[in-house]
């Protein structure tokens, strides 16, 4: 029966060709003719093979990784005005407020500020800092209602994203702009937000381009700090960027982005008044916040197997901190996607970063040498294989990367994915990832506290950068199961074992001389060292379940193990214990959506997060809750209140010390969304 | 009390008993094919296999127009054109445009307009959600929910968010599902013949 189909489908298909062939050649590009079908019986239409099936992405269900993803309507029930808030939802993250415009975001631990295992992306431009190798969150400002889906991989990606994606790659995918056409203004205001808003304009120019052009707005109140007193983490941020989109020809699209901001921010910062104070003093510090990006993607299509993007970006930043960080930076990679025969799928690349730095440096932080510049160059090779068709897939792969600190680093990967059926399918994968060293390993220089001898002797407490730091390493072993359960539930989980070493540590260095500042003094420094290994081990649950056609929950749960130690002769106590307990153990989620009526829809949430032993933060639940109301059709009212349960609690005590930390508050807003 | 038939996804290894399939019926199929096939206008060359999918589901929204029935105040008189409706880019590549152009069903005009995201789906009877609208389809739904539009989409969960047709792949050919439910809010009639050839049907049967 199946055969029979078969031979009958080719011959639809043949003599529909041999019809086009007798009726001779048309002289227009075959990319923009069609095949008009509608003469074909419904039963015939049925039998015709199609070649085309969509597409270069992926299919979700097949990833052989953790990958969760947060849609726009996601966004729009969550309530969360910012990314940070959009990633609690995501099992295995691990998100905490350390203040106002502060965040420690990692994916399945090594939480901390400067958390450097977790790579951010916007539309593939990477947005990390190398000056930390961390995430400046407060920055990272991108208009909720413009993002067409965030994905956030768990576990490393390292081999197609290379260096820094150690425990996870997140992504934020903006819409096209043919698709935030006409007016929207987006206004609100809350209780710890004294006013925020969006204007954004889009449409067609010429007959190939679509635009958008828009201009944010937020400010936020301070919050109160462990004392109950004025944190000073207050801040503001104005944001104005565009987007266009065009058709240059039927296989060439080219995407122009950019956006440009300036804001101040609050902080309670310890800072260091003199080389002989024994210790940092609290004091209350502002920071001009400023910058921009600029980013070009060229994609080509070479046949519908085939195609390659170039994609081109600057990045420039300036912040007015205690290290009056100052930098530039330039990437530009090439992808080219293909694919082999009937059952492999390659996607090869190159790409190169150029970084620059200005710092300015204070007595408590500073970079040495203040200004200088760094690059990366780096190629990667995928290979999907269809081992066993509609059922085993092999990916394997490799990253090649080298920096100008730590030289060259590989980066392999092995995964395969097993599809028992369309609902059920299974994953595992084995593969090395590399944390390179960012600029601060190299080349800081804290002074932490200063003390005078009996004999008169001044003696400053230092931590120094090392130019002979490692790259930190990883060996990650993951699998997970996805399945869906009768017509309403589905069900993913993941699992890992990852083998760190060569991680940071900080080891007494050898006491040297200084004459400046004055007075003379003797420098007892630590150095960064890779004396550190350990492991993590971890799994996450994530369930959705379509309960009624009106209501929707979405729950998951996750625990993680970490258990460094430091390697002999290594005389670092404090970053292993720190790092052990720096991330809950355990966090569960649960999302609920109901839709009350035609127009209004009622949305409510509780995150648990477990205590963090290392820094004696208690545990804490959150709950937010939402409603929104379609007035019109061009018209969204919505309330929220997030953080209900408690009217203020702490969440991260970050051992850096950069910053202080304070209270996380109870806050609710409305908001007013309007298109037209 | 009539029990729902359970939805199942597009599975290569499951046959439902309702997918026609009588030799005789594909003799005749093969027959009536060749007479159409010399007798229809191709567009052009066939080089263009990237679009084969789109031009298959394209032919399908024709038909689907053909085999469902509206209720009769949906159209303000009888000159009111067929309109079918997508949303964002054209996943057809201007395929639906070229396939119902100048055609008629039930002696309507047929037209085809591309909205924009956010914009009103007012005035369209078919409105198709391709695979590009996955995690945005909440809201399009329920604006046409309980009015006369027939929702067709491609994503693999589409009719059990309460969409009426969805299409799906399998082994390489266009298979389609639908929900009863769905088509029953909107107030839309389905003709047998195009139940009989769903893949799967969620909702109330008759012969079950």
């Amino acid at each position: 029966m199946k055969q029979f189909r078969g031979r009958f489908g080719c011959c639809v298909l043949l003599a529909l060709l041999a019809q086009q062939a007798a009726q001779g050649q048309s002289a227009q590009n075959p990319l923009t003719q069609h095949l008009d079908l509608t003469q074909e019986s419904l039963e015939d239409l049925m039998n015709v093979e199609v070649t085309s099936v969509s597409k270069k992405e992926q299919k979700l269900s097949r990833t052989a990784s953790a990958v969760f993803v947060i849609t726009p309507e996601d966004i729009r029930q969550s309530g969360a005005t910012n990314i940070p808030d959009l990633l609690r939802m995501v099992p295995g993250m691990d998100v905490a407020q350390i203040n106002g415009n502060t965040w420690a975001i990692s994916a399945r631990g090594l939480n901390g500020q400067f958390a450097n295992e977790l790579l951010v992306m916007i539309d593939g431009r990477n947005v990390y800092s190398p000056t930390s190798g961390g995430v400046f969150w407060d920055t990272l400002d991108v208009t909720l209602e413009n993002i067409e889906r965030i994905e956030i991989i768990r576990g490393p990606g390292a081999t197609v994203w290379g260096g820094n994606a150690v425990n996870g790659v997140v992504n934020i995918i903006r819409k096209k702009a043919g698709d935030t056409q006409g007016m929207l203004v987006v206004a609100g205001a809350g209780n710890m937000e004294p006013g925020f808003g969006t204007v954004e304009y889009g449409a067609r120019a010429g007959g190939h381009t679509d635009y958008r052009i828009y201009s944010k707005y937020f400010s936020i109140d301070e919050m109160n700090d462990r004392q109950a007193e004025g944190g000073g983490d207050g801040w503001h941020l104005l944001r104005v960027g565009f987007r266009s989109d065009t058709t240059v020809s039927e296989k060439d699209s080219l995407i122009l982005q950019g956006s440009i901001y300036a804001g101040r921010e609050g902080g309670p910062v310890p800072i260091l008044p003199s080389i002989a104070s024994p210790g940092p003093v609290n004091q209350q510090l502002f920071a001009n916040l400023s910058g921009g990006s600029l980013q070009s993607i060229w994609n080509h299509t070479y046949t519908e197997r085939s195609d390659s993007t170039l994609s081109a970006s600057y990045d420039g930043y300036e912040r007015s901190d205690r290290l009056g960080d100052k930098r530039k930076t330039f990437n530009l990679d090439f992808e080219h996607h293909f694919q082999q025969g009937r059952r492999q799928d390659f996607v090869w690349g190159l790409g190169y970063r150029w970084t620059a730095e200005n710092s300015q440096g204070s007595l408590d932080v500073s970079l040495i040498p203040p200004n200088q510049s760094t690059s990366v160059v780096s190629g990667f090779l995928q290979d999907e294989i269809a081992a066993i068709p509609d059922r085993l897939y092999v990916t394997v792969g490799t990253k090649v990367e080298r920096n100008t600190y730590s030289g060259f680093a590989a980066l392999p990967s092995v995964r395969a994915v097993y599809e028992f059926s369309n609902r059920r399918m299974a994953w595992a994968a084995i593969s090395r990832a590399v944390r390179t060293p960012s600029e601060a390993d190299v080349s800081l220089r804290l002074n932490v506290a200063g003390f005078t001898e009996p004999d008169g002797t001044h003696v400053l407490i230092s931590v120094l950068g090392n130019p002979h730091v490692e790259d930190e390493r990883v060996t990650a072993y993951e699998a997970g199961y996805r399945t869906e359960m009768g017509q309403r539930l589905s069900i993913d989980l993941a699992a890992y074992y990852n083998r760190y070493d060569h991680q940071n540590s900080s080891e007494p260095g050898t006491p040297f001389f200084e004459l400046t500042p004055l007075p003379p003094h003797l420098v007892l420094p630590t150095i960064g060292q890779n004396r550190i290994d350990g492991e993590t081990h971890g799994l996450e649950i994530t369930a959705k379940w379509k309960v009624a056609r009106r209501w929707t929950l979405n729950a998951s749960y996750d625990f993680e193990r970490i258990h460094m130690h430091r390697e002999p002769p290594s005389q670092d106590t404090e970053t292993a214990p720190d790092t052990n307990g720096s991330d809950p153990h355990v966090h569960a989620r649960i999302r609920s959506h109901v839709d009350l009526s035609h127009r209004v829809g009622w949305d409510a949430a509780a995150y648990f997060t477990d205590r963090l032993l290392a820094q004696g933060v208690p545990s804490y639940t959150r709950v937010d809750t939402g409603l929104s109301w379609r007035w019109t059709e061009r018209l969204t009212l919505s309330v929220v209140g997030q953080d209900l349960l408690r009217a203020q609690h702490l969440e991260f005590l970050d051992s850096s010390g950069a910053t202080n930390s304070t209270l996380i508050r109870r806050s609710c807003y409305g908001k007013v969304i309007w298109h037209f | 009390m009539k029990r729902a038939v359970t939805l199942s996804w597009c599975e290569s290894r499951k046959r439902v008993r309702a997918y026609a399939g009588s030799k005789n019926l594909k003799a005749l199929s093969l027959a009536v094919l060749l007479v159409t096939a010399s007798s229809s206008q191709p567009k052009a060359s066939a080089e263009s296999s990237a679009n084969t999918e789109y031009d298959v589901k394209a032919a399908f929204l024709f038909h689907f127009a053909q085999f469902v029935e509206w209720p009769p105040d949906a159209f303000k008189d009888e000159h009111t054109p067929l309109t079918y409706c997508t949303i964002g880019e054209d996943a057809f590549h201007g395929s639906l445009d070229e396939s119902v152009r100048g055609k008629r069903i039930g002696n309507r005009e047929l037209r085809v307009r591309h909205l924009k995201e956010r914009e009103q789906i007012d005035g369209c009877y078919v409105l198709f959600l391709s695979a590009a609208q996955r995690g945005r389809q909440g809201e399009p739904l329920a604006s046409a929910n309980g009015h006369p539009v027939l929702t067709v989409g491609e994503t693999e969960h589409f009719v059990q968010e309460g969409g009426i047709i969805g299409f799906c792949l399998e082994e390489k050919k266009v298979r389609f599902e639908i929900n009863l439910e769905a088509a029953g809010r909107a107030q839309l009639k389905i003709s047998a013949k195009l139940l009989a050839l769903a893949k799967t049907v969620l909702g109330n049967r008759r012969e079950d």
